[in-house]
């Protein structure tokens, strides 16, 4: 192998060093303390003593402390989103993990990837619910409507739990799929733009989906269908 | 007025840009690696290392190529496939490194692996040579570790991909490297011992020791000889995102959790 030159210092200045820039790191939500604040809410002598974890989260999401009734909706939301079963990638993919030896950091980094990815793509199949419920006129979207029985049921016991809060959400007057009514409770807390929905959304999944990883025993390699799905090697150009 | 804030400075030696060039561990970029330098080289400039020839390079190229492998059932390019379902290739290629950076499979493993061949080298010492000392030394250090790391090849008795690695290695005239002899003559001992056979990563890992890469630049070289296999794997599972890995059909999922039972809250009829 060839010898390294020796370190030679660098001299002339390039556009990052003479940049006027700010020498200080903006902090926006979060003031360290103490005592700490969340939005200026002091976290351990005022959000702690007052407010669930759930509204804490929707605190620090919307700037604003909730209401009653909208934070024990978002309460609900978070809940009925909460189960995320193993069949879909981002579990799947945790508990493949943790059974092939990853430790804790690396399951729970890649189930919080999988859920924001996840999130992702269910938010970005409801753009057009959220710019109807931006406008807040007109009909829902014929898109977030279903007559199909297990949905309907699932949203009236969504309704049904909702009923306490006192809370109304304009989506919930029609038939919407399970998923639409989600975030059309979730829009109506303040949750208005799709990037505090996809949080959310992945907030609520990730502690069913670590747990289910949690529960794969490492190594146990023939606990898991290796060939599920079945992948057929076939040779020539892309499709 | 108050005093200007002393921002705090942390040392660089991997680069700086300048008015209208690149530094780049202590080269120009555009004036003097531009033109000159094979991928590897730049990656062994990176982690620290020095300009490899192109001699080395090639050795390195043969390497990546001795382990590809890249059927989508292996446990970390499924993860690829997994973390990619929703369509992003880049995704699928972050999502495993991250989920098996410490892991027993998968590119991270040879970093432990280089460590416990370069830890027993250097117990060894003078004594390298000595069969009966590396005898001994192996002895202990499976009485500190039962299943050490760069042997067992799940779901068969031997890694296939062994085979080549010593041919090329031979090929390439680096079969005689302290450490590469010492993976295969400690082999033997560790299989007489666990029943687990020498694994690829023993091999890799004892050649990167002996190209001077030290435990910690082969991690790098652990995820670098087999990307092709998870960029495989993450490109095509993002071009195709199939809705079967999003969410496997109901049948083929057993609950083998707690039965159906209610909470404490709903038998008593309270309120949260």
């Amino acid at each position: 192998m060839t010898e390294r030159p020796s370190d030679s210092p660098v001299r002339r200045a390039g556009p990052i060093d003479v940049e006027l820039w700010p020498s200080t790191l903006a902090a926006r939500v979060v003031e360290a303390g103490p005592p700490p604040r969340i939005h200026g809410y002091d976290v351990e002598g005022d959000l702690a003593r007052h407010y669930s974890f759930a509204e804490i989260t929707l605190t620090a999401l919307t700037g604003v402390a909730p209401e009653r009734g909208h934070g024990r909706a978002f309460e609900i939301a978070l809940a009925f989103l909460a189960p995320v079963p193993v069949s879909e990638a981002p579990g799947h993919a945790a508990g493949l993990a943790r059974l092939i030896g990853a430790d804790a950091s690396g399951v729970i980094s890649g189930a919080a990837m999988g859920l924001a990815e996840r999130a992702r793509e269910l938010v970005s199949e409801h753009t057009e619910l959220v710019a109807w419920l931006d406008a807040g006129t007109g009909s829902a979207p014929p898109s977030t409507q279903t007559d199909d029985s297990n949905e309907a049921n699932a949203v009236a016991r969504l309704r049904a739990a909702l009923a306490e809060t006192g809370a109304s959400f304009p989506l919930l007057n029609s038939r919407p799929k399970l998923l639409a009514a989600l975030i059309g409770v979730l829009h109506g807390v303040g949750l208005t733009d799709a990037p505090r929905i996809e949080a959310a959304l992945a907030l609520a999944g990730l502690p069913a989906t670590l747990a289910e990883a949690f529960a794969v025993k490492p190594f146990a390699f023939f606990s898991y269908p290796m060939d599920l799905p079945a992948f057929r090697y076939i040779e020539g150009a892309d499709g | 007025m108050a005093e200007p804030l002393k921002r705090p400075v942390l040392v660089t030696r991997v680069g700086h840009v300048g008015p209208d060039h690149h530094r780049f561990r202590g080269f120009d970029v555009g004036a003097e690696l531009v033109g000159h330098e094979s991928y590897w080289s730049l990656i062994s400039l990176a982690i620290g290392g020095p300009r490899i020839d192109s001699e080395l390079s090639r050795l390195l190229d043969d390497l990546a190529t001795s382990l590809v492998g890249p059927d989508p059932r292996i446990w970390p390019w499924k993860l690829g496939r997994l973390m990619s379902a929703y369509g992003r290739f880049s995704v699928g290629m972050a999502g495993p490194l991250i989920m098996m950076s410490s892991g027993r499979v998968g590119p991270a493993a040879l970093a432990s692996v280089a460590r416990f061949f370069d830890e027993l080298a250097r117990e060894l010492g003078a004594e390298l040579a000595d069969e009966g000392a590396l005898t001994r030394a192996v002895e202990r250090k499976l009485e500190q570790v039962p299943r050490p790391p760069g042997f067992g090849t799940p779901f068969r008795n031997q890694d296939e991909r062994n085979a080549p690695i010593i041919a090329l290695v031979r090929a390439h005239g680096r079969e005689n490297g302290p450490h590469f002899s010492l993976v295969q003559r400690a082999a033997p001992i560790v299989f007489q011992k666990t029943r687990l056979p020498v694994n690829a990563a023993s091999l890799v890992s004892g050649l990167c020791l002996d190209l001077g890469f030290s435990p910690e630049q082969i991690d790098v070289f652990g995820i670098l000889l087999l990307v092709s296999n998870l960029v495989a794997n993450s490109f095509e599972g993002s071009r195709e995102a199939p809705a079967v890995l999003k969410r496997l059909p109901a049948e083929f999922v057993r609950y083998v959790g707690h039965a159906a039972r209610k909470s404490p809250r709903a038998e008593s009829g309270t309120a949260p």
